[in-house]
């Protein structure tokens, strides 16, 4: 069901990207009055882009898949889209997108559910997880807290019961009742009509989930990027809980034994046999870690009593001892649990999580959204500006064109990641001053020079002469005439250098000198993998696999549009 | 070809320019940026002081630890960083005099026991009036800032009661609001002191009020002491904190220019000497992985150019596009993954120049175990520097062999009947070497300078590291000098690739 939804959403995603964006961008053209004509030379070019299939293929993954990470707060988020109790409906994971949009204000966004409106006594945030529990099973979840009360409610009623009694003996004997008797009694009854209100709210908010009134619609993955994953056994970061073949330990499973006391250090180990009554046989090896599993009650997660680790094992192989690493509170170890070396095998976190305990799998996901857009960011700021300053060089040369040409030449020998390391082992730079710095230490100058000789050539040209004979002003020229005709290496250049990009940020976050700690980033998750190297490689290769497709499919575009763009002929004689 | 030569001529003179402007910068924005080494001290002072409270000193209780006045001062002074940005940069480089300062031994002072005396009787002097002028400042509730005498604005003060309002709102909204504060407070030169905001005393309360007056004449007399030993200690070229020690002064160039690259902060040692020590590291492993890379990537590019558009170029492509979309540093990270002992094979060691006792085995005779380790220690960065230029390498010899397949002169000489082979590995090729040799020149950063990633990754003890760690602990002289060599290395190594390309091919020629 949630693998047709994903379909769904990638399917959504492409389409919009390749259909819906360019009829918006065509309207809104056509709205502000522009009519969009295209050179036939153009189109021939974009005709011969399409022909180069892995690169159009690419091409398609690669801007489909951003215009979906656009939305990624109401796919991947750890609150739901929407909920509902009663006539209440709030959108909170909806809420997180405007936010992310509309960065640059505050105020009405900044809002949040309060439990009280859902159900849930208080003033504080409302707990999604705890309402989507509710809503999902109201029978189960509101059954013990219903019993808990009813039971306090004949507690206490026993008690009232007791000092009346004793009240009344006072009386029988003539005396007045001790004062502290009576307060009691009074405290008493208020609670008991406190608690009895309570049961009756209780019963009205039952009400309202059992009558399907309260509901929640999760995102196609429940977990976000900032939260970490308190729910799962263990200590982080967890090993991916999907099978992935080199990343996942191979499943074995075994059986808990007598308690034993190790013979280094005198801990708690119990003794292990491998193989379990269903599962296969195979040899124990040491330093494997176990997770000991709760016999399943019904079909929900499977629970972790604790965690231990193997350190002795016998002759054959089948069996040994473990030093008991954790136990989950409110739970013992004893002998004849199943023990796993995998504790999951769902999609609840099929990625593992960071050392954090933040889950991968929107960690990569958003982390591809950041690095794309920054990229975006830094590729179109660079090139205007580098446009802008190689338009001036190359139009009007002379002195302008000595003393830019001289600037360029000594800002470009500035070690820029060097400067970046300075500044921000400072000050924590947020998103944008990232991008301002990197377009104004290194992005802007790699076109320049290019930009510059495709002025200088086509300046000689007729038709130039010909605009500026006939009046045109000089910005004219410029852009209208000679941009349109020293695009071709500027085109053909750019997804190589969003390649750099990419790469640049991954570094400086890498080393800790690129996007603030909360951000997610693969730059930062790969630093955490360079910390628990031996220990949790999907750390590393996980980032690195997110990374380095994105970087190949758009090199792979980055070939095609070389080859549409500019194509090389070259011939050879034999 | 005279032209050529001016043209060389034009490009070595920019390189004192771009060196200047680029080290010029890197030291303005060293010195602007707080979390100097000074504000480095007092918060290893802070983080000790609260380590040995048991941590219970929190916050504010923090404040307490820092450096008094003079101490800063002091340490200011020791740090050249108490002159103005270009005059300390131009010491820096040596060509303004800069005052070296050496403590007076005691053997110098009972070599003149006459003019020490009269420096102590001028010293104990400054430490009554000072004493005199602290005893009276801690009575009073009011504080110097720079010479203005501040005091408690406690009560409004008529027609200010607006001004204070706003000030107390804004101090109560937290450190949030504290730059407006700040800027609400500076409009009237008020300051604030803990909690309490301090307001500059007028010249006719300082007329009426007594105690102030005193205060304000106590610390002139207190200033004029000190001047009095200064320049009793200048007969001699001396000088004085206002800690009680002396100083040898002696004024003099010391800068790059003369070889003096300052004290490294965190090793203690002369910087220089720090950064020879790290330089044949890097060329170490900057020279294998640039000659991996030749090694692999000329004879791939031959070949891809060969068989263009055949089975061989498509398949290899493939690699190309990798070696693109992978930075250096990540190959790195995955062959220690794989390769480093942990969860796969164990292989090679998890980073580092070359195991422990290396030193003892080479003494020990045992020559191959030493060739054996110092091998598996370079792998991974060899690989790494082998993916870092792997794609462009390969794409340009490919791209450069198949524009000399379309030259005049490959179409003569199969004209002419020559076999292929010769044509392409003898003529060709030559030819199409020429700008892979040239590119040597942009290399020299990475051979002599490391790259900072790779080093960091496998634990390189390089220039890299030096540089990165440097950074981290802001060690400032280790910075620069980095710096300096970094960008002389880059600068001439860029002429130094154009200035091969014009010397083995005489068909360019740059003007």
């Amino acid at each position: 069901m949630n693998f047709i939804l994903v379909l769904l959403v990638l399917v959504a995603g492409v389409w919009f990207t390749q259909k819906g964006i360019p009829w918006i961008f065509k309207g809104v053209l056509r709205l502000a009055g522009i009519r969009w004509k295209s050179s036939p030379l153009a189109e021939k070019r974009i005709r011969r882009f399409k022909s180069i299939r892995r690169g159009y293929y690419s091409f398609v993954i690669i801007t489909s898949l951003f215009t979906t990470s656009l939305f990624l707060e109401v796919l991947v988020n750890d609150k739901p889209v929407m909920i509902r109790y009663g006539d209440q409906v709030a959108y909170p994971a909806v809420r997180d997108l405007t936010n992310t949009w509309c960065f640059f204000m505050d105020g009405p966004l900044t809002t949040f559910d309060r439990s009280e409106d859902f159900g849930i006594p208080g003033q504080g945030p409302l707990d999604y997880t705890e309402f989507a529990r509710l809503v999902e099973n109201p029978e189960a979840a509101f059954g013990p807290i219903v019993e808990k009360q009813k039971s306090d409610i004949s507690e206490l009623e026993m008690e009232i019961e007791d000092v009346r009694m004793e009240i009344e003996e006072y009386e029988a004997d003539g005396e007045e009742p001790e004062e502290w008797l009576v307060e009691d009694l009074a405290a008493a009854e208020k609670q008991v009509v406190l608690l009895r209100d309570g049961l009756d709210q209780l019963a009205s908010i039952e009400k309202v989930f059992l009558d399907g009134e309260a509901g929640v619609v999760w995102p196609l993955y429940r977990h976000g990027p900032y939260k970490n994953r308190l729910d799962l056994p263990g200590t982080a970061p967890h090993d991916p809980s999907l099978y992935i073949p080199g990343l996942t330990p191979a499943r074995q499973s075994a059986m808990l034994g007598e308690q034993v006391d190790m013979e280094y250090g005198g801990r708690l180990g119990m003794r292990i046999t491998a193989g379990s009554e269903s599962g296969d046989q195979s040899p124990l090896s040491a330093d494997t870690k176990f997770y000991a599993l709760k016999p399943a009650i019904d079909s929900g997660l499977v629970e972790v009593s604790g965690i231990v680790i193997v350190r002795k094992v016998s002759e054959d192989g089948f069996s040994g001892e473990v030093e008991i690493l954790s136990i989950t509170p409110g739970e013992t170890l004893n002998a004849g649990l199943e023990l796993s070396t995998r504790f999951l095998e769902t999609w609840e976190a099929p990625l593992g999580t960071s050392d954090a305990g933040i889950d991968v799998l929107p960690l990569l996901a958003y982390g591809f959204r950041v690095s794309v857009g920054f990229s975006l960011m830094v590729l179109v700021a660079g090139y205007i500006v580098g446009i802008l300053a190689g338009a001036i060089m190359g139009y009007y040369g002379g002195w302008t064109d000595i003393l830019l040409q001289r600037f360029i030449e000594i800002w470009g020998s500035v070690p820029f990641l060097f400067l970046i390391m300075i500044v921000a082992s400072i000050v924590d730079p947020g998103f944008w001053v990232l991008v301002i710095f990197l377009v104004i230490l290194r992005s802007w100058m790699a076109i320049t020079y290019q930009i510059r000789g495709e002025f200088y050539r086509e300046k000689a040209r007729d038709y130039v002469q010909a605009a500026i004979g006939s009046g045109v002003s000089d910005m004219t020229v410029m852009m209208r005439h000679i941009l349109p005709n020293s695009m071709v290496p500027v085109i053909s250049r750019a997804p190589f250098s969003f390649v750099n990009y990419i790469s640049s940020l991954v570094s400086l976050d890498f080393l800790g000198f690129g996007l603030p700690p909360t951000d997610p980033s693969w730059g930062r998750l790969l630093n955490q993998g360079f910390q628990f190297l031996t220990t949790s490689p999907h750390l590393v290769f996980l980032p690195v696999l997110a990374m380095a497709t994105t970087l190949f499919l758009v090199v792979l575009i980055g070939e095609a549009v070389r080859e549409a763009f500019d194509p090389k002929v070259f011939s050879r004689l034999r | 070809m005279s032209g050529m030569w001016t043209y060389f001529a034009r490009r070595l003179l920019l390189v004192p320019i771009t060196f200047l402007v680029i080290t010029f910068m890197v030291y303005a924005v060293l010195r602007v940026t707080p979390g100097g080494p000074i504000e480095q001290l007092e918060n290893q002072m802070r983080a000790a002081a609260a380590q040995e409270g048991g941590g219970g000193g929190g916050g504010l209780g923090g404040t307490d630890v820092g450096l008094d006045e003079k101490a800063r001062e002091e340490l200011r002074a020791y740090y050249n960083l108490d002159q103005p940005i270009p005059i300390a940069y131009l010491q820096w480089l040596g060509v303004y005099p800069r005052k070296d300062r050496t403590p007076v031994t005691l053997k110098e002072r009972e070599a003149d026991p006459e003019f020490w005396d009269r420096v102590e009787v001028a010293w104990v002097n400054f430490r009554e009036t000072e004493n005199a002028y602290d005893a009276r400042l801690q009575n009073s509730a009011a504080e110097f800032r720079g010479s203005t005498l501040l005091v408690e604005a406690n009560a409004a003060l008529p027609g200010e009661e607006a001004f204070f309002q706003r000030a107390g709102e804004l101090l109560s909204e937290g450190l949030a609001s504290r730059s407006d504060l700040k800027q609400h407070l500076d409009s009237k030169g008020w300051q604030l002191s803990g909690t309490r905001f301090m307001r500059p005393v007028t010249d006719v309360e300082l007329a009426e009020n007594s105690g102030w007056a005193a205060l304000v004449s106590l610390a002139s007399d207190k200033d004029q002491a000190f001047e009095n030993l200064g320049s009793i200690l200048a007969e001699q070229n001396k000088e004085a904190s206002r800690r009680g020690s002396y100083y040898n002064v002696q004024v003099g160039f010391s800068g790059i220019l003369q070889g003096d690259f300052g004290r490294s902060f965190t090793y203690n040692e002369d910087a220089l000497d720090v950064i020879t020590q790290k330089f044949p590291i890097s060329i170490y492993f900057g020279l294998i992985g640039y000659l991996a890379t030749w090694l692999i990537c000329i004879p791939l590019g031959i070949g891809k150019a060969v068989h263009h558009r055949g089975l061989f170029d498509t398949s290899t492509s493939v690699l190309v596009f990798l070696g693109y979309a992978t930075p250096g540093f990540v190959a790195c990270l995955l062959l220690l993954v794989l390769l480093g002992g942990g969860t796969y094979w164990n292989v090679v060691p998890l980073g580092g120049f070359r195991s422990e006792g290396w030193g003892l085995w080479w003494e020990q005779g045992e020559y191959w175990r030493c060739i054996k380790d110092q091998v598996h220690h370079t792998l991974v960065p060899m690989f790494g520097y082998l993916v870092g230029s792997f794609a462009s390498m390969t794409v340009l010899m490919k791209n450069s062999l198949l524009e000399n397949f379309g030259a005049d002169y490959v179409r003569t000489a199969f004209a002419k009947g020559l076999p292929e082979r010769r044509v392409i590995y003898v003529h060709a090729l030559r030819n199409s070497l020429i700008p892979i040799t040239a590119g040597i020149g942009h290399f020299l950063g990475i051979i002599f300078a490391g790259s900072f990633l790779i080093e960091k990754v496998c634990n390189i003890p390089g220039m890299g590291l030096l540089g990165y760690e440097s950074i981290i602990r802001r060690d400032y002289p280790i910075i620069l000098a980095t710096l300096v060599f970094g960008v002389l290395i880059r600068l001439t190594g860029n002429i130094l690739s154009d200035f091969i390309w014009a010397a083995i091919d005489p068909r360019i020629r740059f003007k």
